[in-house]
């Protein structure tokens, strides 16, 4: 009984869990197979010679002058950017949460940028930074404060994060409205009672309790802080110079203009290391969420 | 008095979290409508509005082509990450199976892969399959994405239903896939509607593996604007015009959606 039930069971699952499991694990055996090879694009696939592990040797030894500043570069933005989404989603969160007049349009709006195609979202804050068609120049004119070149060397970093934080702020406020909706209201209310004021109350009694959900909330971002390409390619394109050159912009780089693909391969091996690495602190933190 | 503040504080710093949300759509919107000439003069909202821009797009740029493309690798991929999600997702919740938990995750892994990583070897298998630049592979590649979301999705509105109904259906002489078609599928027509909603939105948007799987016989909108650029620079008014006929749609489906949006993005 049981087994033909197992059998049934995989009988409806299949049509899901095979194009799926080639899907998820043909291309990342793939590349990880191109990352061992001198593989290089314009080439016919069988001139490549297996090389063991030197393109990772080549990577992490420093000969390959542009890897490491990425990978710190990529850090920093990841880092950053998350703090502000977290910030700000949270602020935007507890206002939310305290059922003002216009919640449902106010929640509208600010999901507007989840909406909005990544690579265009770039193209967006591109029009509004650039130097002669900015309104954010314009607006500095306006108090007497001199044009800003947002897009070159001294800018662009803060530029690319101020996109990122844009992009995602929402997702960050949506996740952690949800949270405190689980929190239930009566020990709040009851220090409130007690003589604290809000603001006690708030970070004595609401705020550990939102903690994990901060905690995946802020995972989840650094996933998509951490693989973001779209939005920069079309901003900075990783420039000037590399000023701008997170790890996928490196890897995008490496494959597609320098075309080495073997080296490519190892550098995106390394992206998929750190998401997955990730990827598996947050089921941890949701599954100590749910025994809980 | 002290609430009284902290309302209009609050309502304050709400709009401000707003407007910086809206404003760079609703610059691009207001630039599409510009001339030229006028894109000096960024903070000018009062003028003739033309029409140009959107002229240009459709004539000079073929936008309806670039629609097209991009309606057709998102219906059918929509189509089948639905039909394959609602049979998995119904399995998975119905089911009394060991490792379930398991089978989920490993479901869900192949979303978490960054698309700048995966494309390269994809970029190879188009190359090896001979299938580069087809709807065939975009819509295959879109599924790494957009199925384990379905399956997961689906799974979530059949566990708020009861199983009631489908086993007395089933004990009327309904198999379990009648069953799953003529009594459970009408009671969660809703989730079901919002799963393909968001599945094509995710799919209208997705921007790295369009970029290198396609070149010059499938054109999608997300990278229509990217090969924007002439001698003279980029041409705001024309890449506005663009950009908003890209953007506005999924803008309209994700307000229709609202409500299930954070379910599916964790």
């Amino acid at each position: 009984m049981s087994q033909r039930k197992t059998a049934t069971f995989w009988l409806w699952i299949a049509p899901s869990a095979f194009p799926l499991g080639l899907l998820g694990t043909l291309p990342v055996l793939l590349l990880a197979y191109i990352s061992l090879t001198s593989f290089e694009l314009g080439y016919a696939w069988s001139d490549h010679r297996f090389v063991g592990l030197a393109n990772y040797t080549r990577l992490f030894s420093g000969r390959e002058v542009e890897f490491w500043p990425a990978l710190w570069l990529s850090l920093f933005v990841t880092i950053v950017s998350v703090a502000l989404k977290t910030a700000l989603g949270l602020g935007v969160a507890v206002i939310l949460n305290k059922k003002l007049r216009f919640e449902y349009l106010a929640t509208s709006l600010i999901i507007l940028p989840m909406a909005v195609n990544p690579a265009i979202a770039g193209l967006m804050w591109k029009l509004m930074l650039s130097y002669d068609f900015g309104i954010v120049n314009a607006w500095l004119g306006a108090v007497g404060i001199p044009k800003v070149v947002w897009l070159g060397q001294a800018w662009a970093l803060f530029s690319v994060i101020v996109v990122l934080v844009w992009m995602h702020f929402p997702l960050s406020a949506l996740m952690i409205l949800a949270g405190l909706r689980n929190i239930e209201s009566e020990p709040q209310q009851a220090a409130l009672m007690d003589g604290c004021t809000p603001r006690q109350a708030f970070w004595l009694i609401v705020a550990p309790q939102l903690l994990p959900v901060l905690l995946s909330s802020s995972v989840f971002q650094a996933i998509l802080a951490f693989q973001a390409f779209g939005p920069i390619f079309t901003l900075t394109g990783g420039g000037p110079g590399d000023a701008t050159t997170i790890l996928p912009l490196y890897v995008y780089k490496t494959a597609f203009n320098v075309g080495s693909m073997g080296l490519a391969a190892a550098a995106a091996m390394v992206l998929i290391a750190v998401t997955s690495l990730l990827s598996a602190a947050m089921l941890m933190i949701g599954g100590r969420r749910q025994r809980s | 008095m002290t609430s009284r503040l902290q309302r209009t504080s609050d309502h304050l710093w709400l709009s401000l979290a707003c407007l910086f949300a809206v404003f760079p759509v609703l610059f691009m919107l207001v630039t599409s409508f510009k001339t030229r000439a006028m894109l000096y003069e960024p903070t000018r909202i009062l003028f003739e509005p033309t029409l140009s821009n959107y002229k240009a797009a459709i004539v000079q740029y073929g936008l309806l082509n670039y629609l097209k493309d991009s309606l057709i690798v998102c219906i059918i991929n929509v189509l089948v990450c639905v039909v394959l999600g609602t049979i998995t997702g119904y399995a998975l919740n119905r089911f009394e199976i060991r490792h379930k938990n398991l089978i989920t995750i490993s479901i869900l892994s192949s979303r978490i892969f960054p698309s700048i990583a995966l494309v390269i070897p994809f970029y190879l298998i188009g190359i090896f399959v001979h299938l580069l630049d087809t709807y065939t592979i975009v819509i295959i590649v879109f599924l790494t994405f957009n199925l384990p979301f379905a399956v997961v999705m689906m799974r979530s509105f059949f566990a708020n239903i009861s199983s009631d109904t489908e086993e007395a259906a089933m004990m009327d002489g309904c198999s379990r896939l009648g069953a799953l078609f003529r009594v459970v599928i009408p009671q969660v027509k809703s989730g079901l509607f919002a799963t393909a909603i968001m599945c094509f939105l995710t799919a209208w948007n997705e921007f790295t593996y369009v970029l290198f799987l396609t070149s010059s016989k499938v054109h999608m909108i997300s990278t229509a604007v990217v090969f924007f650029k002439t001698e003279q620079g980029i041409l705001w008014g024309e890449v506005s015009a663009l950009g908003i006929v890209a953007v506005l749609p999924v803008i309209l489906l994700c307000f229709l959606t609202q409500r299930y949006l954070v379910r599916g993005m964790v």
